[in-house]
């Protein structure tokens, strides 16, 4: 089913979104790596749990959050999640974690791009 | 930019090969070879030996000593080295291969240039001159300031290196080819470990006040390092091994531990067996009980305190379950109290107890005309036109103050005690633990909510297994030590509460359980806890063995006869805990209150107390399996229910922190042990501290992380702690146990990979079980023949052998 855009204001503007799963320790890096590449914010889950490579990793440990899974959710241009992904390429060479990129729409996009690069 | 990405996630993977390294005001226990937990203990000191030069087995000499002490057990050793087929070790004896490490590496200009740089960049107010321009990070401040230092070569060629650090890094890594990146990162991050360490720390440390003054990454510590390295063509630190690790010590380890771990697990055995044939308890509440940290210097206290008087004590994490921030009264920074596996939840301050305002106002007034004393007297220290003026003037009282310090250490203490209290009289403070907006945003709150405390003292209670049989008085006793001029003062503390003092998360914890909300919450959670009990919170004193109640007058009120006569027989625990640790103790010989008193006020005294050496067991199971037993204080004590958490939550828990915290404590003395250059502080007597959060040996070298000689040796040539890996036993079905272990990334590395042995004592069947390396598990106990024909097969040399079938 086809829905007719009746609101010329909401236009939906196509983005990347990347998903990333890690250990609690590794925060501080995948922060840092979001900011650098051009990410203007992220969303933050803790304590995720699932099935993996390597068995069932439990999500929340009460007195631990190093050893807990996190989730990070970002949604930036294409070139930006470009350069995430390729920082964590190596990583993931020697850690857990995944990470999933998939096309996204948003509707204020001044909130994920800078103005450069949507002009651009 | 995808390069810069790169780059940083190669250097993230290279950080991961060293150990951060926590401030001396914290002083965190950690493996100094941490980041090769994910490599077999065999191999990864291997790997230590060639990335830090050093030593991973106990040397020889150790070996020999403990063959003749006893402690390496004859009759053990044989069967271990049949297990090994190397007979051939029990006439020969260890040989002296085992105890060759690398030499030394010779200090290059680049390290001798970095450390200088670093220590001022990183000092933490000592400096009466700091360093300019720390505000826009270490790589730019220092690309300001160096090209005007005449000890750099070609210097000018600094300025032509980008602003940025990482575009800097990028730059100066530009002709190393891709697949070599993470190796020249790794060796430059391991030529200094200790202060890598301590960046890979602060980089860490967003709110840190330091490192908001001076940011630093490692990605700065690397752009400089490597600017050097071009500057005077230093090429990439080489590693140190020079492969004469023998073989034999994984072999000679295996027989000292296994000759502590036999006897331990056959004296569980029988304990177990004994209470299962005595049946259950009388019945009989207990006159009060004690919840004390997990730390093995409570097993000392917690034997003689039961010995006198019907207590119940019980282990829990010193942190008492609460991951708080706590801030002392009249101050306006926050400590960390919580292990630092977890990040503080909750603000706590403290504030003047109900009617004792005035007081508190006069012990604040008092404070700081101590703290403007003491400013004024550094101030005139550190200018350059006021020392000797000052000297001329005030030079006698410091004399005579050195004089008493020196000849009456104990005497001087009290006096100073005396005046601290005169100028500044303690007040009577309270915990807020209620909910209360404490600035102008939403998020600027203190204490918990209404939930929140309900959760936190079920998930105690319940996780120490402590959910009925309430007795009248309940006591949670945080610990600390007590010692004076000594930089390490911090790892005689409670390491689950960050190297603090427990004494504020007992307090906030009593005020929680004794909150009349929190007792009608915890009921429809199924824990009735009498009106009538009433929780205190103490502090034990590790160095003296005093342990002090904060508020005595409400217990000496509601419960006057019990709580008498607990203070008296805690008077008589301590006496006997002190004589105990006495004998240990060198020189502390006479009366023994007196002894510990004056190793804790004495600043000469290069060993105020044991702290935690010769710690080798962490056990996990109800106190009527150890309550028989003398653990001589090596064994950390974890109180746990295993009727009352069938889905294993609370065993989780307990394996996936406090477990990992002792393992921590375990691997850095064991490390600081069999390499106290390498692994450990070297010397007190040649320490110089830097910047206040470190130690160096000398005044330039790498920053010393591990333990100091003098807290793991009895004498130049003799060992005090025995360094064995841990053994954690847990009472708890095999099954249950099996499944956490599955679940957990964490605990199938340390027990997987041989840093931690696992033994079972399963309530369900009455047998000790050992699990291997691969996740089988076999009776602990078998004979003599059965040991012969059980020649080692697993691939893991040091593992319990395998025989029976995988546990579902």
């Amino acid at each position: 089913m086809t829905v007719e855009n009746t609101d010329p204001e909401l236009v939906f503007h196509p983005l990347k979104k990347i998903e990333i799963i890690v250990k609690g320790d590794k925060k501080q890096f995948i922060a840092d790596l979001l900011d650098r590449s051009g990410a203007k914010g992220y969303t933050l889950v803790r304590d995720v749990a699932g099935m993996g490579e390597h068995g069932f990793h439990e999500g929340r440990l009460l007195y631990n959050d190093q050893a807990s899974l996190i989730m990070f959710m970002a949604v930036a241009s294409d070139e930006t999640i470009r350069r995430v992904a390729a920082g964590l390429k190596p990583l993931f060479e020697k850690n857990t974690g995944v990470m999933f990129v998939s096309d996204a729409h948003v509707v204020r996009l001044e909130h994920f791009m800078s103005k450069e690069q949507a002009v651009g | 930019m995808s390069d810069q990405a790169r780059l940083s996630a190669q250097l993230e993977n290279a950080a991961a090969n060293i150990t951060p390294y926590w401030p001396l005001q914290s002083f965190i226990a950690a493996n100094p070879i941490q980041g090769l937990e994910r490599l077999a203990f065999e191999q990864a000191v291997e790997l230590g030996t060639d990335l830090f030069g050093g030593r991973g087995y106990p040397g020889a000499a150790a070996v020999r000593q403990a063959l003749a002490d006893g402690r390496i057990d004859r009759q053990v050793l044989r069967a271990v080295v049949e297990r090994h087929d190397r007979p051939d070790l029990l006439q020969d004896g260890p040989a002296e291969a085992l105890a060759t490490a690398p030499a030394e590496a010779a200090p290059g200009e680049v390290n001798r240039v970095l450390i200088k740089w670093l220590a001022a960049f990183l000092e933490e107010g000592q400096a009466g001159w700091p360093m300019p321009g720390r505000e826009q990070g270490f790589w730019r401040a220092w690309r300001t300031l160096a090209v005007h230092d005449r000890d750099l070569p070609k210097r000018t060629e600094i300025s032509a290196l980008p602003e940025d650090s990482l575009d800097a890094l990028a730059a100066l890594m530009a002709e190393v080819p891709q697949e070599e990146c993470e190796a020249v990162m790794t060796a430059h991050l391991v030529a200094l470990p200790g202060w890598s360490g301590y960046v890979k720390w602060r980089a860490g440390q967003q709110g840190h006040p330091w490192q908001q003054v001076a940011p630093i990454t490692l990605i700065d510590y690397l752009a400089v390092r490597l600017t050097l390295s071009r500057l005077f063509e230093e090429s990439a630190p080489a590693l140190v091994s020079d492969g004469t690790l023998a073989p034999d010590g994984a072999v000679w380890l295996e027989a000292w531990e296994e000759s502590y771990r036999e006897p331990l697990l056959q004296n569980l055995q029988r304990s177990a067996e004994s209470k299962e044939k005595s049946g259950a308890a009388s019945g009989e509440l207990p006159a009060a009980q004690l919840i004390f940290c997990i730390d093995v210097r409570s097993e000392v206290f917690r034997r003689h305190l039961e010995q006198v008087g019907p207590y119940d004590t019980l282990g829990f994490a010193g942190f008492f379950g609460i991951p708080i921030a706590h801030q002392a009264f009249g101050t306006k920074t926050t400590i960390a109290s919580c292990p630092v596996l977890l990040e503080p939840k909750h603000v706590i301050q403290d504030a003047p107890a109900c009617g004792h305002e005035e007081q508190a106002e006069r012990h604040l007034q008092g404070r700081a005309h101590l703290t403007g004393s003491k400013t004024l007297v550094a101030q005139l220290k550190e200018s350059v036109a006021t020392p000797f003026a000052f000297v001329e003037t005030a030079g006698g009282f410091f004399g005579l103050a050195m004089a008493g310090r020196t000849l009456l250490p104990r005497r001087f203490s009290e006096l100073l005690a005396r005046l601290r209290n005169r100028i500044s009289p303690a007040a009577k403070l309270a915990p807020q633990i209620a909910l209360s907006s404490c600035g102008p945003r939403d998020e600027d709150v203190t204490g918990f909510s209404d939930a929140e405390r309900i959760f936190y003292a079920e998930a105690s209670l319940s996780i120490m297994g402590l959910t009925r049989d309430f007795a009248p008085l309940v006591l949670l006793c945080g610990h600390g030590g007590e010692t004076v001029n000594n930089p390490f003062a911090a790892g005689l503390d409670c390491g689950a509460c960050g190297g603090n003092h427990g004494g504020p998360n007992a307090r906030v914890m009593a005020a929680i359980l004794n909150d009349p909300l929190v007792r009608s919450g915890l009921v429809e959670r199924g824990i009735e806890i009498p009106e009538t009990t009433l929780f205190l919170a103490a502090a034990h004193n590790t160095t003296t063995d005093a342990l002090t109640v904060f508020d005595p007058e409400t217990g000496q009120s509601r419960h006057p006869e019990a709580f008498a006569k607990l203070q008296y027989d805690l008077a008589r625990a301590r006496a006997a805990a002190s004589a105990e640790r006495c004998q240990r103790l060198p020189a502390a010989k006479g009366d023994s209150l007196a002894a510990v008193g004056a190793r804790a006020t004495d600043w000469a005294q290069v060993r105020p107390e044991w702290g935690l050496a010769r710690n080798a067991a962490f056990i996990v199971g109800h106190r009527d399996l150890t309550r028989s037993l003398d653990l001589e204080g090596r064994s950390f004590l974890h109180s746990y229910d295993w009727r009352a958490d069938a889905e294993g939550r609370a065993l989780e828990v307990i394996l996936t922190a406090p477990m990992v915290v002792a393992e921590w404590i375990n691997t850095q003395y064991y490390f600081s042990t069999v390499d106290n250059v390498a692994y450990g502080a070297g010397s007190k007597i040649t320490h110089n501290v830097v910047g206040t959060f470190g130690v160096m040996q000398g005044n330039a070298s790498d920053l010393m992380t591990g333990l100091p000689a003098q807290s793991v040796m009895s004498s130049d040539e003799r060992l005090y702690h025995e360094p064995l890996r841990l053994m954690t036993v847990v009472e708890a079905p095999v099954a249950r146990i099996e499944e956490i272990v599955r679940r957990n990334d964490i605990l199938q590395t340390l027990f997987g990979n041989g840093w931690v042995a696992l033994a079972a004592l399963d309530p369900e069947t009455g047998r000790l079980q050992r699990r291997g390396r691969n996740g089988t598990w076999q009776p602990a106990f078998s004979d003599a023949s059965e040991r012969t024909a059980a020649k080692q097969t697993s691939e893991t040399p040091c593992a319990p052998v395998a025989q029976i079938p995988e546990v579902a």
